[in-house]
């Protein structure tokens, strides 16, 4: 049991200290988004008429199963992140290294994947 | 692949020359960067016909341009711009000419100046709508903007596609409202047009004619050069909005009520009406459905009968009012009024009112945001309770038709006719199935201030290439059914642009031969954006003087 506690301490520890090191790109990657995607991806607000259509499709798709917004995800890689955005998907269009470039694709794809968990499943 | 006509030898001079004009990092010819440039949304994609990019490559500023443009000319290069290039539905950023150079502007993206005193702002085209509006906002400025639903696009790109928004009638028509343009000629010469062209000129986005010929009309939807500025009029920030909506019983009622609110629009007592129909909330009904597949349709009285059994409106009008609560509230009592003494029958909703400038909160419950100029992506239909199995993206068919209930009637008999007889029912479309398209309910754009569009959007796909054909031939049809009606397209994509412009065929062609004599004057060489509204270089002109041999819609 004790070795269990310790093993999940370490990784736990491993894991922020890894997030420690990547901040500043988190960061980056949080400025990213939310100029790049959160006028469809972005958190639902509480009330209004405000409709983000990537966030109603995943909710949709999801059915509760998943957060519809990829902020609250915890199942995404990077490489999953980058595909979507290099490959599109359903209305979603694929996006020109011009309009996202590959340095904020990486800060995109550090913040959306801050909280991966690898044992999640790989979909969006 | 290699740009058509261009050897290997020759291609690789060009991107080196490329290269030393804008860097080698934003050359781009990997197939994995090329493939960002196909159009998403293209109709013929998986077909004969899709168009695809031999390289793109992305210059920050006028000077790169004038260079890649010298560079494109000496080596025969046909070149492609793009603002954004999200023009999805109408192109996005694949040219016409299938191995094209994309011109990518994207990089070019500087806010010159915006001014809240004059009401003007000048840009490069790689600025967004988001963009500019967010310059205004983060500077307190007190202007609007007018933008089209997608808030990615450019103001410069969407101008000189004649894209359209929201607002009030002058800053709708965005190629209208734009005033100056800076332009690389395909020689690589730089132009500034109207006061542009006085050195020093003060007044450049303020006065767009200068003297003599005004030639802007020349940059848009065409390939007379690459725009690198352009000035635009904005809307000064209003006190107040106000919006009401108008009722009408019957189906004809609709005749009235667009001669009536005609009058209220140009006059300019109103900005944007919203024509709606309260039946279609009953589209999906199965005696609906089955009324509405009958060849011919349902009757008039049918359609009155169908509305008074379910105590609905046939028709409805939102009026929007920009100015003081004071003034507004006058101008809404003055057409309520107006509009009763014409139709009796008429009831009247009040809708919202708002007060500038609105906070965050107040702006995430304005239903349909560019209506007060906020850009955002909203319109845009993934997955959601309302549309189960959405597209991969779609084409618009935007035909012009003349500001009448009579002529909105006879849109929804002819195209709906054209829609049923194709079989396209149940293909899936922007609102919903075909079998909507065109509907007895189905109300007209109302973005120009002196025309309807009545727009139809089919999917387009990147998996299903017997859909995409199935579109194509559709929408190939609707052209035609237009054209035979005395109407045309304001504006469409490439895979239908040959097929748009031959119906534009007054006195033998004799505007497009006229349009090739400038372009063969100015553009010699035919570098720039072959093909863009039929407007084809001389070389590829096989086919009647006008069109290239082989292509899909010719």
């Amino acid at each position: 049991m004790k070795t269990i506690i310790a093993a999940t301490f370490a990784a736990a520890s491993l894991v922020a200290q890894a997030h420690a090191a990547d901040a500043p790109l988190i960061e980056k990657g949080k400025a990213a988004f939310t100029y790049h995607c959160a006028a469809c991806h972005g958190t639902q607000v509480v009330s209004g008429n405000q409709h983000l259509p990537g966030t109603e499709a995943l909710t949709v798709k999801y059915e509760g199963k998943e957060p519809g917004a990829l902020e609250e995800r915890t199942d995404l890689s990077p490489e999953l992140v980058k595909s979507f955005v290099r490959n599109g998907v359903s209305v979603m269009p694929f996006f020109r290294k011009t309009m996202v470039t590959d340095a904020e694709l990486d800060a995109i794809a550090a913040y959306l994947s801050r909280n991966y968990r690898p044992a999640s499943n790989d979909s969006k | 692949m290699l740009p058509p006509g261009v050897s290997s030898n020759d291609f690789a001079l060009a991107l080196a020359a490329f290269k030393e004009a804008v860097g080698e990092d934003q050359v781009y010819t990997s197939d994995e960067d090329v493939a960002l440039y196909q159009d998403a949304y293209d109709v013929l994609w998986g077909l004969p016909g899709q168009r695809h990019v031999s390289a793109a490559v992305a210059p920050a500023t006028v000077e790169q341009v004038q260079k890649v443009v010298v560079a494109a000319n000496r080596h025969r290069i046909p070149i492609y711009p793009v603002s954004t290039g999200m023009d999805l539905g109408y192109g996005g950023s694949a040219g016409n000419l299938s191995g094209s150079v994309v011109l990518d502007l994207k990089r070019m993206n500087k806010v010159i100046e915006v001014d809240d005193q004059r009401h003007f702002a000048i840009v490069e085209p790689g600025v967004s709508y988001f963009d500019l509006y967010r310059y205004i906002q983060d500077r307190g400025l007190k202007v609007f903007i007018d933008c089209p639903d997608p808030g990615w696009g450019s103001p410069v790109g969407n101008s000189l596609d004649h894209g359209v928004g929201y607002t009030w009638y002058s800053y709708r028509d965005h190629f209208n409202s734009h005033c100056g343009m800076e332009v690389v000629l395909p020689n690589g010469e730089l132009i500034r047009t109207g006061m542009g062209a006085l050195p020093g000129a003060k007044t450049w986005a303020e006065y767009r004619y200068g003297v003599g010929p005004w030639v802007d009309g020349l940059f848009a939807q065409s390939n007379f050069g690459v725009v690198t500025k352009m000035g635009f009029h904005l809307f000064p920030q209003p006190e107040a909005y106000r919006s009401g909506t108008v009722f009408v019983p019957k189906r004809l009622d609709l005749i009235p009520l667009v001669q009536q609110v005609n009058y209220l629009e140009h006059s300019g007592i109103i900005s944007q009406p919203e024509y709606g129909s309260p039946l279609r909330a009953l589209v999906d009904e199965p005696a609906v459905k089955a009324m509405l597949k009958k060849p011919g349709g349902p009757s008039d009285a049918q359609l009155d009968e169908l509305a008074s059994q379910h105590r609905l409106s046939s028709w409805s009008c939102t009026l929007q009012f920009f100015g003081s609560l004071e003034t507004t509230q006058a101008n809404w009592n003055y057409c309520q009024e107006r509009l009763k003494a014409a139709m009796p029958t008429a009831t009247f909703e009040d809708g919202v009112t708002h007060r500038f400038p609105l906070g965050a909160d107040e702006k995430a419950k304005v239903p349909h945001k560019p209506s007060l100029g906020i850009p955002n992506l909203e319109a845009f239909r993934g997955r959601s309770p309302r549309n189960p199995r959405p597209t991969e993206g779609h084409v618009w068919f935007a035909p012009v038709i003349p500001k009448t209930g009579e002529a909105v009637m006879e849109a929804q008999r002819a195209f709906g006719e054209a829609v049923r007889g194709m079989g396209a029912l149940d293909l899936p479309t922007f609102f919903g199935r075909g079998g909507n398209a065109y509907s007895p309910f189905d109300a007209p754009a109302t973005w120009m201030f002196r025309a309807f569009v009545f727009l139809s959007g089919w999917a387009a796909s990147r998996s299903d290439p017997q859909q995409n054909k199935k579109v194509y031939e559709i929408v190939t049809k609707l052209i035609q059914v237009a054209a035979d009606h005395g109407w045309g397209e304001y504006r469409t994509p490439p895979a239908f642009q040959d097929a748009v412009v031959k119906a534009y065929s007054f006195n033998n062609h004799s505007l497009l031969r006229f349009q090739q004599k400038l372009k063969d004057a100015a553009d010699p060489n035919g570098i720039i954006s072959s093909g863009r509204y039929g407007l084809w270089p001389r070389h590829m002109r096989e086919v009647d003087g006008i069109w290239p041999a082989n292509r899909p819609s010719t």
